[in-house]
């Protein structure tokens, strides 16, 4: 491919110090065990894995709010153990937090998205200019005079993702957007990550707990224990559900059905990812009379 | 207990220009035992409503009757009433806040003025049945995992020994694991003990699993209140509110429109995939009514 890489991490690692009671080091921990990873402009990445598996520990590397302890890790070519680099990287992999309300710091929606470039010192009509095409970007241009306390869950995430988009990174770095939001407002933070990715070719790295969130990405890494231990699209991984249930995680629930169903004897494709596809495939299997490949009922 | 609601409305900021109506004209009742699934979109009213059902808030119209007590009359002790039904909010692992697991569990019992003996047994027995065993007594309730933390927090609550706990998204946040275990929790709580269960919740899937009945809340007024398989095989409706319904309810709709004859009412995976089977195994039409007929049997 040869693409340009925006993320190379290898060999990564990184470990807690706990500490005890008197507040002297007792313990290490660790949170991530030799991860390798390697991101191209322009793809979409989904990371999975349970609470504590390591994910979001990664994620702060990508911009060097935490350091690896071992292997190195370069974003948009700038090393991130290099201190003096601190504020390129940060600049290259913007960050997207779960609580929508913590990410917000401005009374009115455009100045608040503003911030970011006017503190890399963006002369001022470029910012407003800047400010226009991210607001424009997530749908949100119309709101831009509202005050951020007035928005929905889902507004204020596409506000925070505008904000980081102003300061022009090489890739988004969103950890677990959604956790918090009802249904309508997962929707439009993941329209607006899709279409950030597949119309402005913005790169992203999406870590979430909803498998379903993840189908739409070019490649999905499960990791566990700090590692990363599948890597491949969402047909490859989803086909895996006993892996998958064994690593506290799920599949999306197509995929789970169509996989009961192989269970029972149907001979379904690999790789169902949507009700559609679950609904043509039967539908295929019914036409071609498979009658005879139901073995328990 | 019998909690029951009639013609309940409740008013925010009533007589100032920030006057909002969030439930208009609500009536139900809530039976001892009972498994509800309680849906709506966020400003929809659901935890309005939640909040009357412990007397956190009173009706501006209308009465919320326990055991046929009206909890906004005069010497109605809502101090007993807020023992007895247990709420449990979002994040509730942020409220735990002692310096171990046992002495956080026994807080609510010791506010109800049991004895320390009692207290301790409540408070061991509601570890137990979240899950947690005895080597959980004394650490810190920051060391656990998320899961864990939320288990302790839910068994908290269960220490006070309610007839009903509601339960604002408990799974908010967790890995699906995580959602299993702890609504594997509420099932097993709501069969061994007899607890009914309120689970607010915006998971479709999680609701047509778990709840034998389901209220589904729109602008402030109750628009389905029915078992599962009647209210998620209204997809259309349920769109127009802007609400969805559990996934498999698509698939069934569209194998049916494909001409499959099948029942729709299945809402979870395995009902739905044992549907499948039997559509694909059956052979002519004749035989088609009688398999149906089964299907609701289970």
């Amino acid at each position: 491919m040869g693409r340009e890489k925006i993320i190379e991490g290898s060999g990564l690692s990184y470990h807690y110090t706990v500490y005890d009671d008197e507040g002297r080091p007792a313990a290490k921990q660790t949170a991530l065990d030799g991860v390798d990873l390697q991101v191209e402009k322009g793809q979409f990445i989904a990371i999975l894995g349970h609470n504590g598996s390591g994910k979001s520990t990664l994620a702060r590397h990508l911009n060097a709010l935490l350091v690896p302890d071992g292997g190195t890790l370069y974003v948009n070519g700038y090393d991130t153990r290099n201190d003096t680099h601190v504020w390129e990287v940060r600049q290259s992999a913007g960050m997207v937090f779960q609580n929508p309300d913590n990410q917000i710091i401005a009374s009115v929606v455009a100045e608040d998205v503003g911030f970011g470039p006017e503190n890399m010192g963006v002369p001022t009509e470029k910012i407003w200019k800047r400010v226009e095409q991210a607001l424009k970007m997530v749908g949100m241009w119309e709101e831009r005079d509202a005050s951020p306390n007035r928005l929905s869950g889902g507004q204020k995430q596409r506000v925070a993702i505008a904000g980081v988009i102003a300061m022009r990174p090489a890739c988004i770095v969103l950890d677990e957007p959604t956790a918090m939001l009802d249904p309508a407002g997962r929707t439009e933070v993941i329209r607006t990550i899709r279409e950030l990715n597949e119309q402005e070719k913005v790169t992203i790295i999406l870590i979430t707990h909803n498998m379903e969130e993840t189908v739409y990405a070019d490649r999905i890494l499960v990791m566990d224990h700090g590692k990363v231990v599948m890597s491949g699209n969402a047909k490859e991984v989803f086909s895996r559900v006993e892996e998958l249930e064994h690593l506290r995680l799920g599949v999306p629930q197509p995929a789970l059905l169509a996989w009961k169903l192989k269970q029972k004897g149907l001979s379904l494709p690999d790789g169902i990812l949507t009700m559609e596809e679950l609904a043509e495939a039967l539908e295929e299997l019914r036409k071609n009379g498979q009658r005879g490949a139901v073995r328990e009922l | 207990m019998e909690i029951k609601i009639e013609h309940l409305s409740y008013t925010y900021n009533p007589g100032t220009p920030f006057e909002k109506k969030a439930l208009d004209d609500i009536s139900l009742t809530i039976g001892k035992g009972e498994f509800i699934g309680l849906v709506g979109h966020t400003g929809s009213g659901k935890s309005t409503l939640v909040q009357h059902l412990n007397g956190l808030l009173m009706p501006t119209q209308g009465s919320v009757l326990v055991d046929g007590e009206d909890i906004a009359g005069e010497g109605y002790s809502l101090r007993q009433l807020r023992f007895r039904v247990g709420v449990v909010f979002q994040y509730p692992e942020y409220q735990l806040f002692e310096s171990d697991v046992l002495k956080d569990v026994s807080f609510g019992p010791k506010n109800q003025g049991l004895s320390d003996e009692e207290v301790l047994a409540r408070a061991r027995e509601a570890m137990r049945s979240v899950g947690l065993d005895e080597s959980y007594e004394t650490r810190s309730p920051f060391e656990l995992s998320g899961g864990q933390k939320r288990r302790a927090a839910i068994a908290g609550i269960l220490a006070m020994n309610p007839q009903m706990l509601v339960l604002d998204e408990p799974t908010a946040g967790m890995d699906p694991k995580g959602r299993e275990e702890v609504l594997d929790l509420l099932r097993q709580i709501n069969r061994e003990r007899n607890i009914t269960i309120v689970l607010v919740s915006h998971s479709m899937e999680d609701v047509a699993n778990y709840a034998d009945r389901v209220i589904v809340i729109v602008d402030g007024k109750i628009r389905w209140d029915d078992s599962p398989s009647v209210v998620f095989t209204r997809i259309e409706e349920l769109e127009q509110t802007g609400l969805r319904a559990p996934q498999v309810s698509y698939l069934l709709k569209d194998l049916q429109d494909k001409g499959w004859d099948l029942d729709r009412s299945a809402v979870s995976i395995d009902a739905a995939a044992q549907e499948i089977l039997k559509a694909l195994s059956v052979p002519g039409q004749q035989t088609g009514g009688a398999v149906e007929e089964s299907g609701k049997d289970r």
